[in-house]
């Protein structure tokens, strides 16, 4: 036993930080999320140690795993697919204010104001329509509840992800209004966005409230679908920005910073943008699609302090 | 040291309560959940039942591992991995119903495995007795129902509790089970509340640990004299066929038609793959070794290591973490992965420790001390040739849970060293079928390779201990 | 008189590869009590369970009353059995262990009388004893085979079980085989005596045969090893 004992601490003993690598938690799809790695090691010598979420546990693993870090954090950036948990990261003091210098061409509204966090390449959270059974997709939220769509329309679990996030920003009114109206009309509600989307491709649903990216990748596979940026004539559509943030007391300070640059970079926007998720960059100067969009004005900070409503949402839908 | 180590191993649940009792929420009684749970937990228990008592009786009347592989299979694979089957095959939205026939056609290796050991606990010369005087069918009903009645309601509640604790499954088809709740509390921060969600699953776990306590010892394997014969012996090989084919054989043969090029996508995933084996394999032989030391021991930990297995695996991991960093040895465990494998041993301490608590009669080791022998002689001459095919299973059973454990990895794996679970499940979503199946079979054969070895090993070497 | 006669002609059986009865042949009249002796591994248990269809033979065969009793499963054969390690049920209580037919006459004769209730693990050595000599009878048995029965108990509770014993078997006319590997009261009282050795058997005889007229050194050896132990 005692031998184990003493393997096991030397086990321990092996792993104090090394000045040639960052430590990122990235709450992405691993797909994208590597290639940029491997780029940035390519071009810095910089290793880059991920740790990734799983789809299901998007909202609780990382954001626990820093607040419990936060005394002696192991993590030097933080890399989400939307800036609702970087809020609450923010809020919690587990971020530390930096100002990249390739983030300095980014827009207001896609940035927190206190430099905690920046965002780039967003995606949009759209409405998923079989091509082949509906020819006049509907164009608003609203329009979900019409009774032609009855019992053939599936979203994702309102309490996690960009389900969350979507019907946070809408607001307590509209967020228990809708729910219940799409309760009402029989709304189907699955485990993730990536469902919604099978569900309408395979024709089990006619339309459905899921991410951008989710239907790119869908249609470059074959899927007869197509999507809709909901509510342009109205209040808008909500797009969902990465964030990147520096963790307060990263080990590697510094080349968390470097890191953070080239994340920053109009090269890593132009590469989501050509990647299969098709995401959509902030900047102008990459790419006007976004900006032809009318997109949802959102305060982030507000949405990460949702919990409640979102349970009454969950309870509005019946779950 | 040994007891010393148990308490360690009961850390993380007493870790989450800790954090439960100071944290954020409100203690309410999910009424709702708790209903679906009992749909869902219910038929499973039921369906289990219906797999497992057949497939028991079959165990029992074969000598064959590779039916005991074939019943471990569905019982140590992710049960994701059952959800996966069923979206890959394109059924519709199971519900709870469908939630209860997933889990139960993962769970019910519980009750064969258990009905199994229970009848090679009834003494063969009972059967006889019985078979002198009585047809079959009062055989059964008059010695052999009797005696393995406790073994089957222990079994029923066992898969009961992994039922109404298993989270991903509900999860993927939004079903409001227990489960969920917690994890929804623990996903907005309300501690509390996720344990006070818990509490009941922890009060089940700790009442079954407790009519274990009372369980007789575990014999070395004995063979079953065969009770059953003719059209109900066939009917029970069929009926364990079924079972057998419908959830080992039939993912497998699913997965491996999607795994596309196999060897190219497992080659693709090596270094997870290699760091799943690291993590648990220092799981298996850490615990293993800190069960088979010592003689024959009952402990009172053994509820809270029962808890910490029937209950989700992020609660061992949040447990672990939270404990440790309010105890300050966090970074000195967490950059290398130990406090990753000291949550999985919490998580699995229960199934190294149960079938080696005793190995041989007291009795024998009390008349080979009377008999002068040192401890070392004792260790190898009289309990290691006992437990080796035992620690052998225990070893295998640890070591594939922990390969496709998720909870705590999810928490606590060390930044750039991932698991292939985790990493499956990263890219379940992302239509990345290829390598979903891959990894998935890659989980299947490991399982299949370790515990058959685990059962062929140990028998080799007891033989030749005997010899 | 109940008991039916008992031929076994030229068993053979073999278990893990090893041959425990080689051609054994042996004639048991109705109502006849005979012992079976020898060391152990000698085969008599073995050919207990095959009289009694526990066990088939791979060769030879086994005559119960004139008839062969190959395709007769154990319950139809009607064969008492008492085990060398009892065999109790330990869930069913006394009472279910006898069955309801003779249970009152059986619960009397063996001294089980306020124990009906009671399970194996709720009784003594010596009840328990009681208890499965009780059953064996239960079944109103044509052949009585006894497996060491009294092997674990103290002497005066072995003579009291023996002479027990000894009366039903002359009240019913039971053909009795009785396996023992020493010379005990039970053994001295039979008819005659089987002596077996590796799967043979040696010689059948009385007590005296086997003394006076030893077919070979062996037999003289254990008669007179075996003498004065017990008596």
């Amino acid at each position: 036993m005692r031998a184990v004992l003493v393997g096991f601490i030397l086990l321990l003993a092996s792993c104090s930080p090394r000045t040639d690598e960052i430590v990122v938690y990235a709450s992405v799809d691993e797909v994208y999320a590597r290639p940029l790695f491997e780029e940035f090691t390519r071009r810095s010598g910089v290793r880059v140690l991920p740790v990734f979420d799983t789809e299901e546990a998007k909202t609780l693993g990382l954001v626990h795993r820093l607040l419990a870090e936060k005394a002696h954090p192991q993590c030097d950036v933080f890399w989400a697919g939307d800036c609702v948990r970087t809020a609450l990261l923010k809020r919690e003091g587990v971020l530390q204010p930096f100002q990249p210098k390739a983030g300095a061409d980014i827009a207001a509204p896609w940035r927190d104001p206190d430099h905690a966090w920046t965002g780039f390449g967003a995606r949009a959270r759209v409405i998923v329509y079989n091509t082949t059974s509906v020819k006049e997709p509907p164009r608003t939220l609203s329009a979900l509840a019409d009774p032609k769509w009855r019992g053939r329309v599936a979203i994702a679990n309102p309490l996690f992800g960009t389900t969350a996030n979507h019907f946070a920003a809408l607001g307590e009114t509209e967020a228990l209004r809708l729910a219940a109206a799409l309760k009402a009309n029989g709304v189907r509600v699955v485990g993730g966005n990536s469902h919604v989307r099978d569900l309408v491709a395979s024709g089990d649903c006619d339309v459905g409230l899921t991410d951008s990216d989710d239907v790119w990748i869908g249609k470059d596979r074959g899927d007869a679908i197509g999507l809709v940026y909901p509510d342009q004539e109205g209040a808008g559509t909500l797009a969902i920005p990465n964030s990147v943030a520096l963790v307060r007391g990263a080990p590697h300070e510094e080349n968390a910073r470097r890191f953070i640059e080239h994340l920053l970079s109009p090269e890593t926007e132009r590469f989501l943008a050509a990647s299969p998720s098709r995401q959509l960059p902030v900047r102008p100067s990459v790419s006007v699609e976004l900006s032809k969009i009318r997109t949802m004005a959102v305060d982030w900070g507000t949405l990460s302090d949702s919990e409640g409503l979102l349970d009454r949402v969950k309870r509005a839908l019946g779950l | 040291m040994r007891r010393a180590w148990g308490l360690v191993l009961a850390a993380p649940l007493a870790g989450f309560l800790l954090e439960a009792a100071v944290g954020a929420g409100r203690a309410t009684l999910q009424l709702r959940a708790w209903g679906t749970t009992l749909v869902v937990a219910g038929g499973a228990a039921l369906l289990a039942l219906g797999f497992g008592i057949p497939a028991g009786a079959a165990l029992a009347h074969s000598r064959r591992t590779l039916f005991r592989v074939l019943t471990l299979l569905p019982l140590l694979l992710p049960p994701v991995l059952g959800a996966a089957a069923w979206l890959a095959a394109r059924l519709p939205a199971p519900g709870a119903p469908g939630c209860a026939l997933i889990l139960g056609c993962l769970y019910w290796p519980v009750v064969a495995l258990l009905l199994e050991a229970s009848l090679r606990r009834l003494p063969a010369d009972a059967i006889d007795a019985a078979s002198l005087q009585w047809s079959t069918r009062r055989l059964l009903g008059m010695v052999v129902w009797r005696h393995v009645r406790p073994a089957l309601l222990g079994a029923a509640l066992l898969v009961f509790l992994l039922a109404a604790s298993e989270f991903t499954v509900p999860a993927l088809f939004v079903v409001p089970t227990v489960s969920m709740t917690v994890y929804e509390e623990i996903s907005a921060f309300r501690t509390r509340s996720a344990a006070a969600a818990a509490l009941p699953l922890v009060a089940l776990a700790v009442a079954l640990a407790w009519m274990l306590r009372r369980a007789p010892v575990l014999p070395a394997s004995s063979p079953v004299r065969p009770f059953l014969q003719g059209p109900l012996l066939a009917a029970a090989r069929a009926l364990a066929g079924v079972a057998w084919a419908a959830t080992a054989l039939l993912p497998a043969v699913l997965f491996g038609w999607r795994a596309g090029s196999f060897f190219r996508n497992a080659a693709m995933n090596l270094e997870p793959i290699g760091w799943s084996l690291i993590y648990a394999g220092a799981t298996a032989l850490i615990l293993i070794t800190w069960s088979s030391l010592g003689g024959p021991r009952r402990s009172r930990l053994e509820p809270l290591w029962l808890a910490t297995l029937v209950l989700p695996g992020v609660i061992a991991g949040l447990g672990a973490l939270k404990i440790a960093e309010r105890s300050g040895v966090f970074p000195y465990l967490a950059p290398s992965g130990a406090l990753f494998v000291l949550a999985l041993m919490a998580r699995f301490a229960f199934v190294a420790w149960l079938p080696l608590r005793e190995p041989v009669d007291r009795s024998q080791i009390d008349a080979a001390e009377l008999a002068g022998l040192s401890r070392f002689r004792i260790w190898k001459g009289i309990l290691l040739p006992a437990m080796l095919p035992r620690a052998a299973a225990a070893g295998a059973v640890v070591f594939v849970l922990a390969m496709g454990e998720i909870g705590p990895a999810v928490l606590l794996t060390p930044p750039g060293r991932m698991t292939a679970a985790q990493h499956l499940f990263g890219l379940m979503h992302y239509g990345y079928d290829g390598v979903v199946a891959a990894l998935a079979l890659f989980l299947f054969g490991a399982t299949a390779l370790v515990t058959w070895s685990a059962m062929n090993v140990g028998r080799f070497r007891t033989n030749r201990l005997a010899g | 008189m109940s008991g039916v006669s008992v031929q076994i002609d030229s068993l053979v059986k073999r278990l893990g590869g090893r041959e425990i009865l080689r051609g054994l042949s042996l004639a048991v009249e109705p109502g006849e009590w005979i012992a079976l002796l020898g060391p152990s591994g000698a085969g008599k248990t073995t050919l207990l369970r095959a009289i009694a269809g526990l066990v088939a033979p791979d060769a030879g065969r086994v005559l119960l009353d004139g008839r062969d009793a190959g395709s007769l499963a154990p319950r139809d054969r009607r064969v008492g059995f008492v085990f060398q390690d009892l065999a109790l049920w330990p869930y069913l209580t006394v009472l279910e262990h006898l069955g309801s037919a003779s249970s009152g006459a059986l619960v009397e004769r063996f001294g089980l009388r306020g124990m009906e209730e009671k399970r194996p693990d709720e009784l003594s050595g010596g009840e328990r004893q009681r208890l499965a000599l009780a059953r064996a009878l239960a079944c109103d048995p044509r052949v009585l085979l006894l497996d060491e029965p009294f092997s674990s108990l103290d002497p005066i509770l072995r003579r009291t079980l023996s002479d027990t014993l000894a009366d039903l078997q002359r009240e019913r006319g039971l053909t009795t085989l009785y396996v023992s590997h020493f010379l005990e009261a039970p053994v001295l009282r039979a008819s005659r005596v089987a002596l077996l050795r590796d799967g043979r058997l040696e010689q059948v005889g009385t007590m005296s045969d086997l003394r006076t007229r030893p077919s070979n050194d062996w037999v003289a050896a254990f008669v007179a090893d075996e003498a004065g132990i017990e008596t």
